[in-house]
């Protein structure tokens, strides 16, 4: 979703004080919240129970899809109705130059993607080699000069191996190089 | 009690815990210093330390540690206008028009001092209400321990700032997470797609380190504002001003410090509310209530919230020693790491780990103390903090939390955890549906449903019991007028208007 989009909807609704706006962003958070409801409701009717028909481990799962589905319905009718339902109370910021959706995004994936790399690397590449690539490939992207990333990179590493490993006792990933 | 305080004293004294103190406690100072890096941050990147400490030194860290951020957070707020921690934002406003007419540095000690003398209350309430609560909680059995659960989980919905309905999704988020894994009753595996790892449950460590630590990476990584110019600020002959300034309003550091006390204890207020309603009666009971948050902006408001936040600080402890029950995200943080170290929170405290009860005592009292002398020096160095560069910070608190999640149990199932886990964080944030709840719904939620289904199979399924027995009735009033509350309020307050 786009901020673009969020500010669209019906410009007009009647003489309230404000203009009443379709809230996207509750109406998207409340249909997820009614949606994974339905979806935990028949697995939890699914679950076996203790005895003699008594609810077991499927009680609170029911429960909570129940209202999940509840809570999530509100929402997108208050969101439907145009309500505002946030205060927005936060102060501008002292700012400097903004920094463009696209590059944002890429920000973001890069963080995520990042940590995937380790979950599927570290047992080959080992601890060090990952975890530098990691911070190298973050550091760069958020826009630190490359030889700065690559010392820090390195440096975070071998601090990260000496605390975990020989402070800690944790044993982490050799790897293959390792 | 002399017998208790001394061996108290000896658990805190030892030397690798007074280490572990000093460093948690700049540590704290150091992240509540940089913008939009919020204590319950430092906590979660936290956690994966303590993991490996015994548990009085690892309670300490995460007090020490939070006491100190709390105060911080005041640094990015008076100088950049962005509070570092959300318990900073109620007086964020007057604290930047101070540093505008060059008084930072008073407006930042000012915070200190009311910070350190408020927290130092929320300790003495602290002390003296957690053994009478808990003395009480004795009685309980497991209907009335499912009813207290009820009461916090309640609670965190209704007194989550912005919409309660967000609050109740937030909640059923986190109850939905716990039922991840074996069920209490009869063992049966929920949720867990066939993954024979996931009969535990989703581990606590990782996934608050997720929700916490990488949604705050995500959140700053995708900021459309890279932060301005920093201002320079001067301390010279600042420590005197600021005491001077807290000694004229010091009936306003002794309300903020009631408030706080009293705030924090309730389940689900932390000590951001708690600084909000200081300075909302501050606001409201001023003769220079039309300086505030204008013009050149005005110490007072700031003496009254900065107790207040620290105060709710230690009052928070109250419930969560006192029942098991946290009263906000981070003492919900703390329970789970206790847990994880088989140490259950609760009445049990009161009566047998007696030694460990007066070390968090003491601690409160020590980090407090110590936040005077350190909180001075941050002042100082509060621009050179602020120029740390984002690139770097951002990337080490990345590598911290995979290596912290990996160490938990040497998987990488816990990684997962923590990357899903901070993918829902971000998401919640931007959907502002608050974390808070969801932290106490993965905590509270085996209680809930442990207590009840203990209840049920001693009984036979006779639900009477729930609601005949004198203490579950009176948590049950409790639990019903803080449902009604809101409401009943808004009515009031219409009706007044006309």
């Amino acid at each position: 979703m786009t901020p673009e989009a969020s500010s669209t909807g019906t410009p007009d609704a009647g003489p309230s004080r404000s203009p009443r706006r379709v809230n996207r962003t509750d109406l998207i958070a409340g249909a997820a919240s009614a949606v994974l409801g339905v979806a935990v409701l028949p697995a939890a009717v699914g679950m076996p129970r203790i005895a003699q028909g008594m609810p077991g481990p499927g009680l609170f799962p029911g429960i909570i899809g129940v209202f999940l589905v509840l809570f999530g319905l509100v929402l997108v009718v208050g969101a439907l109705r145009g309500r505002r339902v946030d205060v927005e109370e936060e102060a501008p910021a002292v700012a400097g130059p903004t920094v463009s959706t696209g590059r944002r995004w890429l920000n973001g994936g890069v963080v995520l993607a990042g940590i995937a790399f380790y979950i599927v690397a570290a047992e080959t590449l080992g601890f060090l080699v990952t975890i530098t690539l990691v911070v190298l490939a973050v550091m760069i992207t958020l826009g630190a000069r490359w030889w700065v990333a690559l010392i820090t990179a390195v440096a975070v590493a071998f601090a990260l191996l000496l605390v975990f490993e020989e402070g800690l006792l944790v044993q982490l990933p050799d790897g293959l190089v390792g | 009690m002399a017998a208790d305080i001394q061996a108290g004293l000896e658990l805190v004294l030892d030397p690798t815990t007074l280490l572990v103190v000093v460093l948690a406690g700049i540590f704290g100072l150091f992240i509540g210093a940089l913008p939009g890096m919020t204590a319950t941050l430092a906590a979660a990147l936290l956690i994966p330390f303590t993991f490996f400490l015994d548990p009085v030194p690892a309670i300490a860290s995460i007090i020490t540690m939070s006491a100190m951020a709390i105060f911080a957070g005041d640094v990015p707020g008076a100088l950049l206008r962005i509070p570092g921690t959300p318990s900073s934002a109620a007086y964020t406003e007057d604290a930047f028009r101070m540093t505008q007419d060059g008084k930072g540095p008073v407006a930042l000690g000012v915070s200190l001092v009311a910070s350190v003398l408020g927290g130092l209350f929320g300790s003495v309430v602290l002390i003296f209400v957690a053994p009478v609560l808990g003395e009480f909680a004795l009685r309980f059995t497991s209907y009335e321990y499912f009813w207290v659960a009820v009461l916090g989980l309640t609670a965190a919905v209704i007194i989550s700032r912005g919409s309660q309905i967000k609050g109740g999704i937030a909640l059923m988020l986190g109850l939905l997470i716990s039922t991840i894994g074996l069920d209490v009753s009869i063992g049966y595996p929920r949720f867990t797609f066939g993954e024979s790892e996931l009969y535990r449950g989703v581990d606590f460590i990782p996934a608050m380190i997720g929700l916490f630590g990488v949604s705050e990476v995500l959140r700053n990584a995708t900021s459309p504002i890279h932060l301005g110019p920093v201002p320079k600020v001067s301390s010279r002959g600042s420590i005197r001003e600021s005491l001077r300034t807290v000694w004229r309003y010091k009936h306003r550091v002794g309300s903020g410090s009631v408030i706080g006390g009293a705030v924090g204890s309730l389940p689900g207020a932390g000590a951001d509310i708690a600084a909000w309603v200081s300075y909302a009666v501050t606001k409201n009971t001023s003769r220079n209530a039309h300086l505030f948050g204008r013009g050149k902006g005005h110490p007072e408001p700031i003496a009254g919230a900065a107790a207040a936040n620290n105060a709710g600080l230690g009052s928070a402890f109250i419930p969560t020693l006192a029942f098991g029950i946290p009263g906000d995200t981070i003492t919900a943080i703390l329970i789970g790491v206790l847990l994880v170290k088989g140490v259950t929170p609760g009445p049990q405290l009161f009566t047998m780990n007696t030694d460990m009860l007066y070390a968090i005592y003491i601690v409160f009292i020590v980090a407090n103390l110590l936040l005077l002398p350190l909180g001075f020096l941050l002042i100082r160095a509060s621009s050179l903090v602020l120029q740390v560069p984002r690139a770097t910070l951002l990337a080490i608190i990345v590598a911290i939390s995979i290596v912290g999640s990996f160490a938990i149990n040497n998987g990488y199932l816990e990684i997962t955890i923590m990357l899903l886990m901070g993918v829902l964080g971000f998401l919640l944030e931007r959907a502002k549906i608050p974390l808070a709840p969801v932290v106490l719904g993965i905590v509270l939620g085996p209680i809930v449903e442990r207590n009840f289904i203990q209840s049920v199979i001693k009984t036979n399924w006779d639900l009477g019991q729930f609601f005949t027995r004198p203490i579950s009735a009176g948590l049950i009033v409790l639990t019903a007028i803080l449902l009604f509350a809101p409401p009943v309020i808004a009515t009031l307050k219409r009706r007044m208007r006309d």
